[in-house]
């Protein structure tokens, strides 16, 4: 039963003065069943002329927040203390065939609703591709069941692909992951989501951290951590099971949610939109460590 | 059959209607009303009209034979019943049809097209052509009520479908309608959801109606996005009204003016607060459907808004004005509800304010239609849409959907993967409001093999975004062609409003001629608009316009007072662009008559000349342009060619008025049809320069190896200078059109104060190019006539003086002369007035940097010492005229600087979205 104290600091620096911006944060860890929240607190700078908290919906607490002062600097700190439960590993092989989730023959009282069903649907990084339809066919044999399926595509994505994470960025579309076998979390998480997708099956994207370990014998850096991305897949036997293509892991006690959506824009730790500032860069650090 | 009490109107080709109407036309020549032919036509119509439709016929139903129109066999049609007598709704339009001739039918048709195209159509911007037929389609009050009756019901039941799917959406957990179908639809904006009853609220829609071959009405589309179709309807009323007066007026036709009252009227009533502020936000310019919007918002009197000028602070909404943040009340929407807000929707969609979404939870009142009513529009709906009134409503439909299926469901597509030649397959959500924007289906039994198996790829891969439907036919209407009426399909478009207490549907609407073989919604883009008019024999005859209902409501016209700085900048560059181009044709144009050998006597002594010429070039960053110490390498010839034809130039003639264009687009509501029509009939093509091939025959001289080579021949400086003339005469009419015509507000100041700037600047670097080397005396009077020419001066200086042009006079003319409406110091102390005149805060006790600036500039200009500043050095420089007219020359520009600054900085950045760092 980790307890975890985390740090996440992002810092922006314009080129110009910022004449006004407005931002969405998702930095505020959900409480999920199997996680519990024990304190949380984000600090801005400059001060935000306005703030507004709100769970969007998905149900991920989120903040609205505007800054009207001109400004060359923009940072935000989160940091959280959280507590995670093990849980126990699901059992792949007694879950529904994905044909019949694909072909919703599984009811919305059995749980196919329509807080499962949005995360079937299509979304800017997930719209189904040819590439992407060929690229899964073979994890998807008839009459699997469909974490079993979940699971192959996971393996295979973690086998096949190299991470990398000067190949791709943000807005790298799932085909030319495919084509160049390489990216980062968030490309791997894309991909296991828009091959579930296109054959029908719910999954999400989520946001969070995990644990690092550290080569043996060294030091942990500070501020060597990362955010991290991973999908998971819905079975109406097991409601939500996590699975991490970079890693390939299943349930991990060393992974902490922090929102989940359909992609990467819903979620995405800080967006933003800018009136000035030039060009940007930015500066992050995370630290997760266990207590 | 209703008989029709009004005496059947005739056509009066060539009579007073008709000179009040060739009035109205500006190019008229072809209609005027001493043409032989109309005056001809005419009399043979008025026979015809008195014996072939009496009332009397009118009443036992024309014989639709009469008319030499014959509908399709089995096909319904609007104006000829079964048994072949006439409608009577018809009945005045048939007859009217059938007792003109068909020449003067024509000359109408044409004219029709022409008008359209003077007010409403852009040459340059053919996004959405507007055409219209000039036959309405009539349809009875009974007729009319059937269909009010249905478009009710539809309105209800969309307002309890948005409700339900932003609310409790008991329709997906029920299963009537598959949830896939609403989660894979992009308008359905998640955001926007609540989970609680009354989301979503609609406030107009528009229903597409068409009949089948049988007579049978279907609803083929819904639209609840933009308020797409008012332009339209709007510019047929006001257009029919004028070229068919009296058809119109007999018809007894039902007015429309109404309906646009009780919207606007609902609009005020929703803002709290006692002075609400009504805006339509629109699209760019650019957009297609800008158009129609544009002329909705002018008639309605709203305020036109595009998402630059808005900001939202504290989850309210303000406009930018030139007066600082306004704030708005009542945001009208004709933007896609996804591209309305960065932050929150699209994130690549600009076209609202950021932050809207936040503005429009905390006050649900404040966007119409909703935000993410367009998912309503989707069409994958059709075959759920018994179940949904049923389930909403509790009632049957009154007129069905069009038969259609949505590909989402296994069973369906493995239903039409088995005849797939038989069907049209359609985005489920076009996204588009606009008639004739539409996109036609996909028929895969006309494709290769290659659109097939991409055709099938795309049902693989984007099933749930798609329909299918047989085609199933159209009933017709008459429609105007050449060879007289002819039966053509066509789709009407039926309009709603929500009102405090439920729904109004307008009485009338717009149709559109569907082509034979197009399919089924309002799809071709080439198709003809059409006036729908609904006729009722209770109606007073009036061909009231409803611009004169608009007047009637003219309480609320209130707001023209809010210029957004985004107008306000681009007036101000409106104004110096036309200055700029006015100064370059001049220049040009005199250039060019100083320099021919038959126009004037000082051929080849122009090498100040070249050297004004080239200073505009060299102000261009990428221009070639030489040295000022060796002008006479770039020939005129060559440097006429560069101005006049190279698009690239920045103080080039095509750039320049290609940004008067741009200028003009981004303020076209602040400026009247007259103006936009002499600023977008602006052209360049004229503007080619020929040079000669042929060197000029000039006498030998002791001293020509000497002299600099011979100016090549421009072969066609008559035909240039005509065109330069043209030009030079359009942007005089339209300075004239904003002197005489635009009200005095803070628009014109703007614009003026463009203009003053430009003109000022203009005329003190003609004044640096040319008298700041003395050189000798001939060449010095050439310059001086030059400079009094090109500044329009020379007149003025002839009468003055009676005598040669001579330094010190013409600069006193041109610099110091407080009466001459074109020197330096009448721009200055204008540009200064007009400083002085604009809203600033009233706390600002000193002179703001601007007014300083202005009249800094005036006073130094003012105490000039002109017999000072005309003496030359041993080096023939005139330092201090050069030292004055360079200070002018530096800080024009930073004076137009602060003005931006401090009136448009908040429009003219554009919000870019923060870089994700994306998690690893």
């Amino acid at each position: 039963m980790p307890t975890y104290s985390i740090l996440h600091r992002t810092t922006y620096s314009y080129s110009s003065p910022v004449i006004q911006s407005h931002h969405l944060l998702h930095l505020t860890p959900r409480s999920v069943t199997h996680q519990d929240v024990e304190r949380h607190s984000i600090v801005i700078e400059p001060t935000p002329t306005s703030q507004q908290k709100r769970n969007d919906y998905f149900g991920n607490p989120s903040v609205h927040i505007t800054l009207d002062e001109d400004h060359r600097e923009f940072s935000v700190t989160a940091r959280s203390g959280i507590k995670v439960d093990a849980v126990a590993a699901p059992d792949l092989a007694a879950t529904t065939r994905w044909e019949d989730i694909a072909e919703r023959k599984v009811t919305a009282a059995q749980g196919l609703d329509r807080s499962v069903l949005d995360f079937a649907c299509r979304s800017r990084y997930t719209a189904p591709t040819a590439t992407v339809l060929e690229f899964a066919r073979d994890s998807f044999q008839q009459g699997m069941p469909v974490l079993v399926a979940a699971d192959a595509l996971m393996k295979r994505i973690y086998t096949e692909f190299r991470f990398d994470n000067a190949t791709t960025d943000v807005s790298t579309p799932v085909d030319q992951v495919i084509a160049q076998k390489s990216g980062v979390c968030q490309d791997f998480a894309h991909l296991q989501i828009s091959a579930l997708r296109a054959f029908g099956l719910p999954a999400r994207y989520v946001s969070g951290y995990i644990r690092t370990h550290p080569p043996d014998g060294s030091e942990k850096l500070a501020g060597s951590d990362a955010s991290h991305a991973w999908v998971s897949v819905w079975a109406p036997e097991t409601g939500w099971v996590d699975f991490d293509p970079t890693n390939n892991l299943v349930n991990s006690p060393d992974h902490i949610t922090v929102a989940y959506g359909r992609d990467f824009d819903d979620v995405s730790p800080i967006s933003g939109v800018l009136l000035g500032g030039g060009a940007h860069s930015v500066a992050v650090a995370v630290d997760v460590t266990p207590l | 059959m209703t008989p029709t009490a009004a005496p059947v109107p005739q056509p009066e080709m060539g009579s007073d209607r008709d000179r009040h109407e060739s009035h109205i036309m500006r190019q008229s020549d072809d209609l005027s009303s001493s043409d032989p032919l109309l005056v001809r036509t005419a009399k043979r119509g008025q026979t015809t009209t008195m014996t072939g439709a009496t009332a009397d016929s009118a009443e036992h139903g024309a014989d639709a034979t009469a008319t030499g129109y014959v509908p399709f066999d089995g096909i319904y049609d609007e104006m000829v019943a079964a048994d072949g007598s006439v409608r009577p709704a018809f009945t005045t339009i048939s007859t009217w049809f059938s007792s003109a001739s068909m020449a003067s039918q024509s000359v109408r048709a044409r004219k029709t097209e022409r008008l359209l195209l003077d007010r409403f159509n852009d040459p340059r911007d053919m996004g959405q052509p507007w055409h219209l037929d000039i036959v309405p389609i009539a349809f009875s009050k009974d007729e009319w009520a059937k269909i009010e009756t249905a478009a009710l019901q539809r309105a209800r039941l969309y307002q309890a479908f948005l409700s339900d799917i932003y609310g409790e959406q008991t329709l997906l957990t029920s299963g009537t309608v598959p949830a896939d179908l609403v989660l894979n639809d992009s308008s359905y904006l998640r955001p926007l959801f609540t989970g609680q009853p009354g989301s979503c609220p609609l406030t107009f829609l528009a229903i597409d109606l068409a009949r089948d071959p049988a007579g049978h009405w279907r609803v083929i589309d819904v639209h609840t996005e933009t308020p797409a179709g008012h332009g339209f309807v709007l510019a047929n009323r006001m257009i029919m009204a004028e070229i068919s007066p009296d058809l119109f007026r007999f018809s007894r036709t039902v007015p429309i003016g109404p309906f646009y009252q009780s919207l606007s009227q609902t609009l005020y009533e929703r803002a709290k607060g006692d002075d609400p502020t009504v805006a339509i936000l629109t699209p760019s310019p650019k957009s297609a459907a800008f158009r129609g919007h544009a002329y909705m918002a002018r008639y309605l009197g709203y305020l036109q808004v595009q998402g630059s000028d808005l900001r939202v602070v504290d989850q309210n909404v303000y406009l930018k004005t030139i007066d600082g943040l306004k704030r708005i009340d009542v945001l009208l929407r004709a933007i896609e509800g996804r591209r309305a807000d960065p932050i929150e929707l699209a994130p690549d969609g600009f076209e609202g304010p950021v932050g809207l979404v936040q503005a429009a939870r905390q006050n649900p009142d404040l966007i119409a239609n909703a935000l993410g009513s367009a998912v309503i529009e989707n069409r994958g709906l059709s075959p759920f849409m018994t179940g949904i009134a049923q389930h909403l409503l509790g009632e049957d439909l009154l007129i069905p959907d069009a038969p259609r299926l949505w590909l989402g469901q296994r069973a369906i597509r493995d239903t039409i993967a088995a005849d797939l030649d038989d069907y049209i397959i359609y985005d489920a959500q076009e996204g588009t409001g606009s008639p004739g924007q539409a996109k036609s289906g996909t028929r895969a039994g006309t494709m290769s093999g290659e659109q097939r198996a991409a055709l099938e790829q795309r049902i693989a891969l984007d099933a749930s975004l798609l329909v299918a439907e047989k085609p199933i036919g159209f009933a017709t209407a008459p429609a105007w062609s050449e060879d007289g009426l002819r039966p053509k399909p066509f789709a009407l478009r039926v309009f709603a409003t929500g009102l405090k207490d439920g729904f109004q549907v307008m009485p009338g609407g717009v149709a559109l001629t569907i082509d034979d073989d197009a399919a089924v919604a309002l799809t071709s883009n080439e198709a003809r608009s059409r006036d729908v008019w609904v006729v009722s024999p209770n109606t007073p005859p009036s061909s009231v316009t409803l611009s004169r209902m608009a007047h009637a409501d003219s309480g609320i016209q209130r707001h023209s007072r809010n210029l957004q700085s985004r107008v306000a900048d681009n007036l101000f560059w409106l104004g110096r662009y036309c200055e700029r181009a006015d100064a370059t044709l001049r220049l040009v144009r005199q250039a060019l008559t100083q320099t021919a050998p038959d126009l004037s006597r000082s051929s080849g002594r122009n090498t100040r000349l070249t050297r004004a010429l080239n200073q505009i070039l060299a102000k261009d960053g990428s221009a070639d342009a030489t040295v000022p110490s060796q002008p006479q390498s770039n020939g005129l010839a060559d440097i006429i060619g560069k101005l006049c034809s190279e698009p690239d130039r920045v103080y080039g003639l095509p750039r320049t008025i290609d940004n008067i264009r741009r200028t003009a687009l981004q303020c076209r509501d602040r400026l009247s049809t007259d103006s936009w029509g002499l600023l977008t009939g602006l052209s360049v093509s004229g503007l080619v320069c020929v040079p000669s091939n042929v060197q000029p025959l000039r006498p030998t001289t002791p001293d020509a190896e000497a002299a600099p080579p011979p100016e090549p021949e421009i072969a066609n400086a008559h035909d240039l200078i005509e065109t330069c003339d043209q030009l030079i005469n359009q942007l005089s009419a339209f300075a004239g059109l904003t002197h005489e015509n635009m009200t005095r507000n803070s628009g014109r100041q703007f614009l003026d104060m463009g203009r003053r700037l430009e003109r000022a600047l203009q005329l003190v670097e003609l004044l640096d190019s040319l008298f700041t080397n003395a050189g000798d005396d001939d060449e010095l009077r050439d310059n001086l006539t030059f400079a009094l020419c090109v500044a329009d001066s020379y007149l003025t200086f002839r009468s003055r003086y009676h005598l040669g042009p001579e330094l010190k006079l013409v600069l006193d003319l041109l610099l110091i002369d407080e009466t001459n409406p074109r020197s330096l110091v009448f721009q200055l102390a204008a540009l200064s007035e007009q400083i002085d005149g604009l809203p600033r805060s009233s706390d600002d006790a000193v002179r703001a940097t601007e007014q300083r600036m202005a009249l800094d500039l005036l006073t130094r200009t003012r105490l000039v010492d002109l017999d000072e500043i005309i003496q030359s050095d041993d080096s023939g420089t005139r330092k201090m005229l050069k030292t004055m007219l360079d200070s002018v020359i530096s800080e024009l520009p930073q004076l137009s600087e602060t003005i931006s600054r401090h009136y448009f900085s908040l429009a003219d950045e554009q919000p870019q979205r923060l870089r994700p760092h994306f998690p690893r």
